[in-house]
């Protein structure tokens, strides 16, 4: 029944404009930097070429980057964590909760949304993975910052990655595991977004605009708030494949599990009360 | 109008949060400082130093987010009971904006106060010479642009619904920061100066940031006036309070020919 | 099929809004619940359903005890007021939908109901293009699609024209032959007259009395 209820979330999610035009916009805009980079480095001798994995989207302190991270914390609600609130406009609700029970209908709009903002956030970028070994050389191995990756300074910025062994194992695999990690940390919050639409009332839609921003800046601020941080706190530069300003990766890890945990902390707070 | 003075309590949260990395500096903090902290400090066009005032926006946002919805209210529920009671829309608008605007600087001047406070509390602060000055400028040209923000929200709420006004006006706020960089890749600054202060003048968010002006008194001109970018507080006055003008005539306008076919504007229904 | 309550009440914020009511139902008929507007019927329509917890007494389907042994009430098509459906998705798409969590119906079933409501299931117009009619009708076909056991109808004829009210009496009728146990909240007093075999007064949250 949860598995049935889930496809149910998923698909009307799904039929949405809201979920189609931005993976649509996303999807778009990663083939503007693909052929950005297409269209910059055609002709050039695979000597002097970068390595494809350090032109993707997501991996470069490109415009097109610093653009997306802008939009960020608006775009990443907008496919799926306003769901909730479209079902207690027009009271489908009762609709739903009286064939699939309170417990299945919140636990499969939070998998829902997470599964959808997850898709909608990582398929274009895995795609541009796939299409930049497909286009540009696999032999290129150059950096854009015309440093060899021998050298002191490149060696530096290594270890100032987050897991810099399995960048040395494999570039691909850790632009792989980033990649997908931006889609999980989307998933979480939008479903975040979602549970407090749940757990408070929300009058207006622009008010779940409030919840993403309010954690983006109170994380932000955090290694003002406790002095001991003494790493970014900024989504900016985990987002950035290979950003290399101080970061912690289990700091990254607890806050995506704190974040979740409280989302599912809201919502069976709600599944328990009535719903009138 | 209750609910929305009790969100001023935001104002007092975002306001002490501005200024709680002062605990990890000990020195003496200068008022005028203070002022620059709270908007956008003394930034340069480099993309990181453009960051970090997009992260500075966000104070307002939540400012935006909440009384973006002050005039819009009036369209959700029970608005066709109260507009055909309405025989002037025009008065009516008016008198709301002014209340928005109202709230506007109520807002500024109670997280300004919570920031004072806060660091009176906590830390060491001189009142220096020519920070009056500066928070009095700081007041009216934040207010402008809270109120022009908001307004705008509120308007494009009314046509197009909450979710989308937010995003094309946060959205607006942001391509318009971002598009600072521009004199840091594009068009260097410090190559065509009298040209680029002018191009730099038309960017609203530009007249945000308070260290980039400048004044005939030298006790004040010594604490700002960054870059020597020169920009003159009666021009930011004037060319804000133009934009506030402009919005709010395009307000009335639509508030005047809006036709009532949906019942609730945020839920839809006939 | 038997739905059995027993001495359901329930308070909201110090006010009762059930009180200590009662009632034996079996399969195959129509029961009426009528009242005043705010007597309570939709809120005991809420109960039975299992949408709404009760602090005390007991609702039971088939020896099955609602919030203990069951979540809901098995196999139940519902209509309840201000209850709608997807304005921005056709009628059929709002119904395959729902008719997903339970996978017992196809597209002919869905189809087939939409049909028996007197609309087109193949209207490409989207919900929020439709009359107050024509929503109260895709609603009641949304109850009636997956043949449900139990229908609970809160006001089902409401805002339909005569041939309307017809239709969706002609389909009550139906599906108490097929066997389904129908309760039917209406201030109508004709809905009530020409469809129930019992009919049952309510008022201040309190079933006083059946009405013969």
């Amino acid at each position: 029944m949860l598995i049935k209820t889930f496809k149910m979330q998923y698909n009307t999610i799904i039929e949405r404009k809201n979920f189609y035009i931005l993976f649509l916009m996303l999807f778009g805009y990663m083939l503007l930097n693909f052929l950005y980079n297409v269209f910059k480095y055609a002709g050039r001798d695979v000597a002097d070429m970068y390595h494809p994995m350090r032109l993707l989207l997501l991996a470069n302190g490109s415009p097109f980057y610093h653009f997306l991270m802008l939009f960020y914390p608006i775009i990443v609600i907008i496919p799926a964590a306003f769901s909730y609130i479209y079902d207690q406009d027009c009271n489908e609700q009762v609709f739903i909760l009286s064939r699939a029970g309170k417990i299945n209908y919140y636990l499969a709009k939070m998998a829902a949304t997470f599964w959808t903002t997850f898709l909608a956030f990582s398929i274009p970028f895995l795609t541009e993975i796939i299409l930049n070994c497909i286009v540009f050389p696999g032999k290129a191995a150059g950096l854009l910052s015309n440093v060899s990756k021998y050298q002191i300074p490149e060696l530096e910025a290594v270890h100032k990655l987050l897991l810099p062994s399995v960048y040395s194992y494999s570039i691909c695999i850790y632009v792989i595991i980033f990649t997908v990690m931006f889609g999980i940390a989307s998933g979480i919050l939008a479903t975040f977004a979602l549970a407090v639409s749940i757990a408070i009332k929300l009058k207006y839609k622009a008010f779940l605009f409030l919840p993403v921003y309010i954690l983006v800046y109170i994380l932000n601020e955090m290694s003002d708030i406790i002095p001991q941080i003494n790493f970014s706190t900024n989504y900016y530069f985990y987002f950035d494949i290979f950003n290399i300003t101080a970061k912690s990766f289990i700091g990254y890890l607890m806050c995506l599990l704190s974040i979740a945990g409280l989302s599912i902390v809201l919502v069976v707070y709600k599944a328990r009360k009535d719903s009138i | 109008m209750k609910i929305y003075s009790k969100y001023l309590v935001l104002a007092i949260v975002m306001g002490i949060l501005q200024t709680l990395f002062y605990s990890r500096t000990n020195v003496p903090i200068l008022f005028s400082d203070l002022i620059f902290v709270l908007s956008f400090y003394k930034p340069i066009f480099y993309i990181t130093a453009i960051m970090e005032m997009v992260a500075k926006l966000i104070p307002a946002f939540l400012f935006q987010i909440i009384y973006g919805t002050y005039i819009y209210r009036h369209f959700c529920s029970a608005g066709i009971y109260f507009f055909s009671r309405c025989s002037n829309r025009r008065k009516w608008f008016l008198k709301e904006a002014l209340k928005l605007y109202g709230y506007s600087v109520l807002y500024l001047f109670t997280m300004t106060s919570a920031s004072t406070a806060f660091c009176l509390i906590n830390f060491e602060v001189h009142f220096d010479k020519g920070s009056l000055y500066l928070v009095i400028c700081f007041l009216i040209i934040y207010s402008l642009w809270y109120y022009i923000a908001a307004l705008s929200i509120n308007i494009i709420a009314i046509v197009a619904g909450s979710q989308y006004s937010f995003v094309i006006i946060a959205g607006v706020q942001l391509i318009l920061t971002l598009m600072l960089t521009i004199f840091d890749t594009w068009m260097p600054f410090e190559n065509n100066v009298p040209m680029n202060k002018i191009i730099l003048q038309l960017n609203p968010i530009s007249h945000l940031v308070i260290s980039w002006h400048s004044s005939k008194l030298a006790y004040i001109n010594k604490l700002i006036n960054t870059w020597n970018i020169n920009f003159s507080f009666n021009i930011s006055f004037a060319y804000l309070g133009l934009i506030a003008l402009i919005s709010t005539v395009v307000g009335i306008n639509i508030i005047n020919n809006k036709q009532f076919i949906i019942t609730n504007n945020e839920t839809g229904g006939i | 099929m038997e739905l059995l309550v027993k001495n359901i009440s329930k308070t909201i914020r110090n006010r009762k809004i059930l009180i200590n009511n009662s009632l034996s139902l079996e399969g195959g008929h129509v029961y009426g619940i009528v009242g005043r507007n705010g007597s309570g019927k939709t809120m005991l329509f809420r109960a039975i359903s299992g949408l709404m917890k009760i602090d005390s007494g007991e609702i039971s389907c088939d020896g099955k005890i609602l919030h203990r042994d069951i979540p809901i009430l098995p196999n139940t098509g519902i209509i309840l007021e201000n209850a709608g459906l997807y304005p921005e998705f056709t009628g059929m798409k709002n119904l395959k939908l729902l008719a997903q969590i339970n996978s017992k119906i196809g597209d002919n079933e869905i189809a087939e109901a939409i049909s028996r409501v007197g609309l087109d299931p193949y209207d490409k117009r989207i919900i929020k293009k439709y009359s107050l009619g024509m929503k109260q009708r895709i609603v009641l076909a949304q109850a009636i699609m997956e043949k449900p056991d139990i229908l609970l109808l809160d006001e089902p004829t409401n805002a339909l024209d005569n041939a309307g009210v017809e239709l969706i009496r002609k389909i009550i009728r139906e599906e108490k032959e097929r066997g389904a146990l129908i309760l039917i909240a209406s201030h109508n007093k004709e809905d009530i007259q020409l469809l129930a075999d019992q009919v049952y007064f309510m008022n201040n949250g309190q079933i006083m009395n059946k009405v013969v």
